[in-house]
């Protein structure tokens, strides 16, 4: 607040006394609730503590611990997979569905846009107790599947994707992606719909195809939305928890252990409260990192 | 016209769908069939995003013996409402829902009001050290929910003594700076004249608020209110580690507990029928405030 008071701004009035609470109460929430967690997260990140013995002061101990721990490289892993295969699919997914949907007439796009979005207002624990059972062998997807193709002659066997190492992160990668295709579709058929039809017309004219519009004009235009929707993706992505704490359980192995149910367990099952804020602590700068280093490309990349 | 199904086709065919309806350009019919094809061709995808729901409704009046034969059930052989009867008896599903139902509205209530104050505050006051103020607050919607979780979890349960209450699943949600941030800039586009010429008439701010922001803030506040209900309902986290007596477990930590006694076979007809009794007034709720809900996601979502 210092910067303020040397800045040369009109005299200084008596604030009223509604400028005088309001601006009161946000600050005492804020610090009260944001700031002192994350300078405490910050501290108790070089303490042991298991919250009823003496806290310890260990130093940069459980920064350096992390870099041993092989669950959490493998967590740092299995999440860096996760995120870093379904951010991009599920945004060129919602992309491509708004885009659909944006060229719609009204009714079937009314009709769509409430199928795709009962998923998004859909609580995660419902969805997964939906998943849970959609996904088994006999009596869900799979074995629908199965049914369907040996109907038609062809020997399948589907099985439960939670099941198996090497398709249980997938499994939850198709819920999540099912989860919010519908809210990414919506946000994108808002912003094309912004689009002036007149920058179409003109482009027809010119002769450009439906392809081309799309690249030369659609696509530019819709570029800071997407940039908004990736950071948040990547946020989001990140911490998802629900899933994996009550479906998978980190399983089958570590093939689900994200870093988010890691750092839980680190806290709530192994009472290491100081590393598993060492650990949040690392994946704010990660989240801190992604989200800079995007707007930073886009402003350099996309400039025109 | 190409294949059915074509992702590049299916693009075409969508801009050109888009402009049939506002201009006279090219073939009228060629861009009638174009339309029909994609409203076709997104039937898979719409019944891949129906298909947890019809599910659930179907094999929930299933026996655990159809739900569990080798060869999968498609349809009950009789009307078994038995885990119904259980859920209702048995499980706290209700009790659940209620909880859920509290939390969120006492959360949406608070932010909603809080929201409009701080809104107002920013948009329309003048005061010593607001810009500090304001980046503050904006700067908590950077700080990801795992990184001041665990000192939030000591603060709550250690300090404040609130685990177990009401209290400490809404205090966290009192102040939105998301919220905050809609309502200041819509608050912007209302001209300074009609606050000036109410405070010439000797109205303070309380009743500048109460009489004139409010009600013009309507559909913006609303918005808000939809996103900050969908966020607190389907939070699970937090309130798994507030609350240890059951009489306040809101309906994800419940649904949790019914999805955990389904690792056996037995019992599954149970969880089904609780799937459909937790989803079922999401649906109904959806389906009326169908247009508020999208159009508040299409107002606020972008801007975040």
């Amino acid at each position: 607040m210092a910067t303020v008071a040397r800045a040369p701004r009109p005299r200084w009035r008596r604030p009223s006394s509604f400028v005088l609470v309001v601006a009161l109460a946000l600050l005492i929430y804020y610090m009260l609730f944001f700031t002192a967690p994350f300078i405490a997260a910050l501290v108790i990140g070089f303490l042991n503590w298991d919250l009823l013995s003496t806290v310890v002061p260990v130093g940069f101990d459980n920064y350096v611990a992390m870099a041993d721990d092989r669950t959490f490289k493998n967590a740092l892993k299995v999440s860096a997979i996760f995120v870093g295969a379904y951010v991009p699919i599920a945004l060129s997914a919602q992309l491509i569905l708004g885009a659909i949907l944006a060229n719609m007439r009204t009714l079937p796009q009314k009709v769509y846009l409430t199928l795709f979005f009962l998923p998004v207002v859909t609580p995660w624990l419902i969805a997964v107790l939906m998943f849970g059972y959609l996904f088994n062998t006999q009596a869900g997807l799979p074995g629908m599947l199965n049914d369907i193709f040996s109907a038609l002659g062809i020997d399948t066997s589907f099985v439960n994707p939670l099941g198996s190492k090497d398709t249980a992160l997938l499994g939850i990668m198709g819920m999540t992606g099912w989860k919010f295709l519908g809210f990414g579709a919506l946000i994108f058929l808002v912003g094309i719909n912004e689009i002036p039809l007149t920058l179409y017309e003109a482009a027809r004219i010119d002769g450009a195809g439906a392809v081309r519009q799309f690249r030369h004009i659609t696509w530019p235009l819709i570029r800071p939305i997407m940039l908004a929707l990736s950071i948040t993706s990547f946020i989001g992505a990140l911490q998802i928890f629900d899933p994996f704490f009550v479906m998978t359980r980190g399983g089958p192995g570590d093939a689900t252990n994200v870093f988010s149910l890691y750092l839980y367990r680190q806290a709530f099952d192994q009472f290491r409260f100081g590393y598993a804020s060492a650990m949040a602590m690392v994946m704010f700068l990660i989240l801190l990192i992604l989200s800079v280093s995007q707007l930073a490309i886009a402003r350099t990349r996309w400039e025109y | 016209m190409g294949v059915l199904g074509d992702p590049a086709d299916t693009l075409d065919a969508a801009v050109i769908g888009r402009q049939t309806s506002l201009s006279t350009f090219g073939s009228r019919t060629r861009a009638n069939l174009a339309s029909t094809i994609i409203i076709i061709a997104l039937v898979p995808l719409a019944v891949m995003a129906g298909l947890p729901f019809i599910w659930i409704y179907i094999s929930s009046f299933k026996t655990d013996m159809e739900i569990f034969s080798p060869t999968l059930v498609w349809f009950p052989s009789t009307f078994y409402y038995d885990g119904y009867i259980y859920v209702w008896e048995e499980t706290a599903l209700v009790r659940g829902y209620a909880n859920s139902i509290l939390v969120s509205g006492a959360s949406v209530t608070l932010s909603v009001f809080t929201s409009v104050l701080a809104g107002y505050l920013f948009a329309k006051k003048d005061f010593w050290g607001k810009t500090p103020l304001f980046i503050f607050v904006l700067s908590t919607l950077m700080v990801p929910f795992f990184a001041i979780f665990i000192p939030s979890f000591v603060v709550y349960s250690k300090f404040l003594n609130l685990k177990d209450t009401y209290i400490a699943l809404i205090l966290p949600h009192m102040f939105t700076a998301f919220g905050i941030l809609i309502t200041r800039q819509f608050l912007h586009s209302i001209p300074n004249e009609l606050i000036d010429s109410a405070t010439v008439d000797g109205a303070g701010d309380w009743r500048v608020l109460w009489h004139i922001i409010l009600p013009l803030s309507r559909s913006i506040l609303a918005a808000i209110a939809i996103i900050q209900f969908l966020g607190v309902f389907n939070e699970f986290l937090w309130p798994l580690v507030m609350t240890d007596r059951a009489e306040l477990y809101t309906l994800p930590v419940v649904l949790r507990r019914v999805y955990g006694q389904g690792s056996a076979m037995a019992g599954s007809n149970r969880i089904l029928a609780a799937g459909v009794v937790a989803v079922t007034p999401i649906v109904i709720f959806f389906l009326i405030f169908q247009r508020q809900i999208v159009k508040g996601i299409s107002l606020t979502g972008m801007k975040a």
